[in-house]
Parts: C-alpha cells; structure tokens; sequence
C-alpha cells in the first residue's frame, strides 16, 4: 500500500513531454487565430462546458495535474481556463502547495545533455547547463512545457568556475530572484597553464525579476561546491553550506542570504556536535539537513535542523537511512534525496561500474528508491535509466509571465554595445526576438564583471597571464 | 422538549412550499427546505405567514430528487445525534456516506441538473458530492472519454489524444 501511494508521487517526465509538445501545438493553431471566439460559449457544445466559473474551478481543482492536463485539450473553455486563467492558476498553487511535494525523474530530452535541473520553486525549474556562459540559463515549467530565458551572464566568468543556482521566490515584493554562486576551479593537471596557487574566491551574482542584468553580491564565507552541493531555498532565504576548510570559526556550517534583503546571516551548530567532513544541504522534509555525502557505506546519516517555531531554538534531529545493499556484484553509489510523507526515505542509487565499463563509456544505471524502516527497500520501477531526481510542487504557472527581459540592455558606449551583439548574434540564432528596452538600464552587466575580473586577478595573477597570451 | 413526553399530541410540523419551475407544488418540512441556505436566509427576512418559494431555475424532476436528499439528511443526523447522546456505537455516517454514492450514481444529465439546482439553492454538502462525483468521473480518462461521457462537442482542430 506505502509502495503504491508513493508511487502515484512520481511524474513521469517523457509522459509530460508528450503532452507538452501537443498541447503547445494546439495553442498555436487554436488560440492564435481565432481568440475572440473563444469566450463565446453556445448551448450545444455539451452541458459540461457551460458549468458555472465556480462549480468548475472546483471540480479541476479537485484534480491531479495529470488530469488537468488531460482536461485542457478536451475543449477550448477548458483549455483557456486551465492554461490562461490567472485566478484559476493562483489556486492552483495554494492547493498544490499543501499536498506533498512530488518527485520528476528529469531527463534532458528538451533541453539536450549538457542541462541539469539547478533548482525547482513553485513548480518552476531552474535549468542550466554545466557549460555556463555559453548556453542560455531558463526557467522552466516541466508540466506545461513553457520556458523563459534569462538574461545572459558573461561567458569570460565561467568555463573554470564550480556553480551552483538558487531560484526563489521573495513574498515581500512578490518577486521570483535568481542567484548564481561560482568560484574558481583548482585545475590539477601539471602542464595546464592556468594552475591556480591561491584559495578559490567565492561570488555570487543575482538577478530580480524586472531586471535586464545580473548584480554582483560579495559572499562573507567561502561556500562548499563539493560532494553534489546544491542551494536550497527555504523560508524565504537562500542556504548553502560553508566550505570548511575555509573558515577559522568552526561552528558557522551554513551561510544563508535572506531574499528580500539580500542581506547574509549565518546558521551556526555547538561546536560540541561532531559532524562527519563529508557533507551535503539538503531539504529534508520541508527544514534543513546535513547528510552524509561521498559513500558508498550501507547507510546515511541525515542531521535534519528543526526550527522551532515559538522561541526560535533550533534542534537537531537524527536519521539513519539504509541502502540497497550490493546485488549480483553491483555496487551501489546512494544519495539520500528526501523524506516521504509518511516518514520513508528517498535515494537516488546509482550503480557502480566496473573498470571495463567505465573504459566504453557506458552511462551508469539510475535506480530510484525508497527505504521503508521496519520493511526494507523498494525500487521503483519504470524510470528511465539515468536522472536527476527533483522534487517539485506541479503547478500550471508559466514562465514567461515571469518578467525577465530577454535581451540584456543596450549600453551607452557605442564600442560595447556593437561587441555585445557581435556575441550575442553568433551565439544564438534565436536572439533575434524583439525586447524592449530595459527599464533600469544603470545597472549595467559589463560593469560587474570588470569588477570581477580584477578581484580574481588580484587573487591570482596567473589567470591574467594565460587571458593576455589570448 | 414536551414532545418527547408525548408525541401524540405533538403539534403539525411546519410546513413550506416549493414551487418548481414548471409549475409543481412540493410541501415539505420547514427544517428540510432549511437545508438551503437560500431559503433560511429568505426564511429570516420574510414575514412569518410567506411560506411559498417559488424556484424558477428547478425542474420538478431534480427538485424531488434534491427534497430526498435533504430530508435524508436531515433524518439520519437526528439519528446520530442521538446515538451520540445515548453513547451507544453507531455506523450512521458510514450508512450516510453509502447512501449518498447510490444517491448521486445518476447519468450525466441529471448529475448537471443537481449540480446547478445545488448550487442555485446552496445546499453545500450536496453541492461538494456532485462536485466529487464530476472530478472522480474526469478523473484518469482521456479527454475522448471525457467528451464522451459529458457530451463536449470536439472544437479543437488537433486532437493530441486520438491516437489513444
């Protein structure tokens, strides 16, 4: 029965990429051409159309997503509600938001290999690629399919950097934020030329949705890109964990930006609580955890901060998750993913392979998995061989009403301007798509970066060797 | 509370008339009709001898259908309240439920009929099971069957489901 229910939580994604080919193909013949006969409604049609706004709202709104997707190519009065009726979509999230969150195995048909899911808030991903800089950063809506670019960050500032995304949503100003945290990358190999002596320098930019560019934001502590680090946007702040190596004060484990304020402030631990140095962030449940990343140990450790919410204590709670053991000489690699509503928990177990297969570049097995304590294990099946598991609330939003202008502004400088679309116009084809000019053109991006570019020159002054032989 | 002492000589039972739209008359009990919150709220505000509702947007056929609903319910809450008060186990609600799937298991027309009758009167518990019923039919079908069960003409020009 657990198995069961927690099944029914995991959408499949190539399912809603069907959908979502066909139905954006419906919008466009449909809607397009005829959207003034659209409202009207005759008689004969079928009584069901003709239901009251109320009645029908309340009838989808009773619905899982997958139906109401199904719902939306019945008719066109349906469609138009499901897909465009603001109202309709605001409920929608509320009632989402009270279900448990449900988890999408992603796979990159769309949007091509190189793109991982960076973060997920409202039912609207985050979707970068690992070669940042160079293809486009959107957000996207896996349940309608709609996607929304966002402006472009300097490719000069990535291809040696860790980066990790947070995407949130600030109440106070009811605004969706974007921040990207990089750093230098340690380049290892001794005949590289770049090789970088000095400590990595962790920045941040963040964009506002409105803005045409990104700002720049100066990190307090150094930020832990390793072990499958990830940001995670709770309570209307951003957290990731503090780099340990780093910092001279042992205590502050998480460094948290505050999304309205933007504004840092630190979670710190007793030191008297010992953690293992092998940790990642994660939300588990809804609150904060540490867990234990990198092993291939039979079991997890979960540390799960809970703040109480009358005098503002924090507690920590322990967990233990175990996994798969090994099977017919397989090794498993497990990353505790989550919690289930009814206190199982989620891994993503990803098969080990052999040296031979490692030497044919085979793509290792994903297996998605939940641990039920007292039971045992149980594999779901039916996935796609290899994902990234996100856990997500499916909400109708698009993101294209998110307003992020496509293009970044024009410059005042004559000389930067003409560089910037030279760069644009062989980057994409696509960005030929008319934009209106930025509103805010004083924040400009150029500006951020030069300034980024002497501090990390400042730290390390091969790097501005190796860019002047370019 | 004299009534319980001795029913026989318990007072007529008020009664109210509702008229449907096609021109029948259906007497039923005051607190029956006051399931509608329509007819409460009219209740406080009319003078007390006013006794006539006439509901224009209410076939008779639904209006009986509805009367059986509400004086059901009525009956069956008496008798868990009292079941309650004697704290002797009962599984009324659970009977109440039952009958309620048999009660909106009706076709498709009908359903439409309680659904806006429902919601004309205000009735809520009836009008959040007709509400259910819709939502559980839609439920896991594809849009064909959908239409075909509701009777929705196709106004699409590409159907993305045909194929199914």
């Amino acid at each position: 029965m657990v198995v069961q229910k927690e099944k029914e939580r995991v959408l499949f994604a190539e399912r809603t990429y069907a959908q979502v080919c066909c139905n954006s193909l419906q919008t466009n013949v449909d809607l397009s051409s005829d959207g003034n006969r659209d409202t009207e409604v005759s008689r004969d049609v079928g009584i069901f159309v003709v239901l009251l706004y109320e009645i029908i709202s309340d009838i989808f709104l009773r619905l899982p997503i997958e139906d109401l997707m199904r719902c939306k190519s019945v008719c066109k009065t349906w469609h138009i509600l499901i897909s465009k009726d603001s109202d309709f979509i605001n409920l929608q999230i509320n009632k989402a938001l009270c279900q448990p969150s449900r988890i999408i195995p992603f796979i990159n048909l769309e949007f091509g290999y190189r793109y991982r899911v960076a973060c997920s808030y409202n039912g609207l991903l985050c979707i970068a690629s690992d070669k940042l800089g160079f293809d486009p950063i959107y957000i996207y809506n896996p349940i309608t399919g709609e996607r929304k670019e966002l402006p472009e960050i300097d490719p000069k500032l990535f291809g040696k950097y860790e980066v990790l995304f947070g995407f949130g949503f600030d109440q106070i100003h009811k605004k969706y934020k974007v921040v990207c945290v990089y750093r230098l990358y340690y380049c290892h190999c001794r005949d590289c030329s770049r090789y970088i002596t000095e400590g990595p320098v962790t920045t941040g930019l963040i964009i506002t949705e409105g803005e045409s560019s990104w700002r720049k934001l100066k990190f307090p502590y150094q930020v832990n890109f390793r072990s499958k680090s990830q940001t995670v946007f709770l309570d209307g702040a951003f957290h990731w964990l503090v780099d340990r190596e780093e910092i001279t004060n042992g205590s502050v484990r998480i460094l948290a930006l505050d999304i309205s304020n933007e504004k840092f402030h630190t979670i710190n631990l007793p030191p008297s609580i010992e953690l293992p140095d092998s940790l990642s962030l994660i939300n588990f449940a809804g609150s904060l955890a540490f867990v234990e990343s990198d092993t291939i140990n039979s079991s997890s450790e979960i540390w799960q901060i809970v703040s109480s919410k009358t005098n503002g204590g924090r507690r920590l709670f322990r967990y233990s998750c175990k996994f798969l053991s090994e099977t017919n000489g397989l090794k498993y690699f497990c990353r505790v993913l989550n919690m289930s509503s009814n206190g199982c928990c989620y891994y993503q177990a990803t098969e080990c392979l052999q040296d031979h297969q490692r030497r044919q570049y085979i793509e290792p097995n994903d297996h998605l998995a939940l641990y039920i304590p007292e039971k045992g294990h149980s594999v779901m099946q039916g996935i796609p061989q290899s994902f990234h598991t996100v856990f997500f609330t499916p909400t109708l939003v698009s993101p294209r009403a998110i307003d992020f202008p496509s293009k970044p502004p024009v410059l005042d400088e004559r000389g930067r301007r003409m560089e910037r679309n030279k760069i644009g116009s062989s980057r994409r084809c696509s960005s030929s798509r008319s934009s209106s000019p930025s509103p805010n053109p004083s924040v400009s991006m150029e500006w951020f970066c030069r300034k980024g570019e002497g501090e990390i020159r400042r730290k390390g002054m091969r790097r501005k060797n190796c860019q002047k032989k370019k | 509370m004299k009534d319980s002492f001795n029913p026989s000589i318990e007072p007529p039972k008020k009664t109210v008339t509702l008229v449907s739209s096609d021109g029948y008359d259906f007497e039923v009990e005051e607190e029956v009709a006051l399931e509608s919150q329509v007819i409460k709220d009219g209740f406080e505000d009319k003078a007390v001898d006013d006794r006539e509702y006439l509901l224009f947007n209410v076939h008779s056929d639904t209006l009986e259908l509805i009367i059986k609903y509400c004086e059901k319910h009525v009956s069956s809450r008496k008798s868990i309240s009292a079941a309650a008060a004697s704290s002797s186990s009962s599984n009324g609600e659970e009977a109440l439920k039952e009958w309620d799937e048999h009660f909106i298991s009706v076709d498709t027309n009908t359903l439409y009929d309680i659904l806006m009758a429902a919601d004309y009167l205000n009735i809520k518990s009836l009008l959040d099971l007709a509400i259910q019923k819709v939502a559980d039919t839609i439920h896991g079908r594809s849009p064909e069957q959908i239409r075909k069960k509701f009777n929705i003409e196709n106004d699409s020009i590409i159907d993305p489901w045909a194929s199914e």
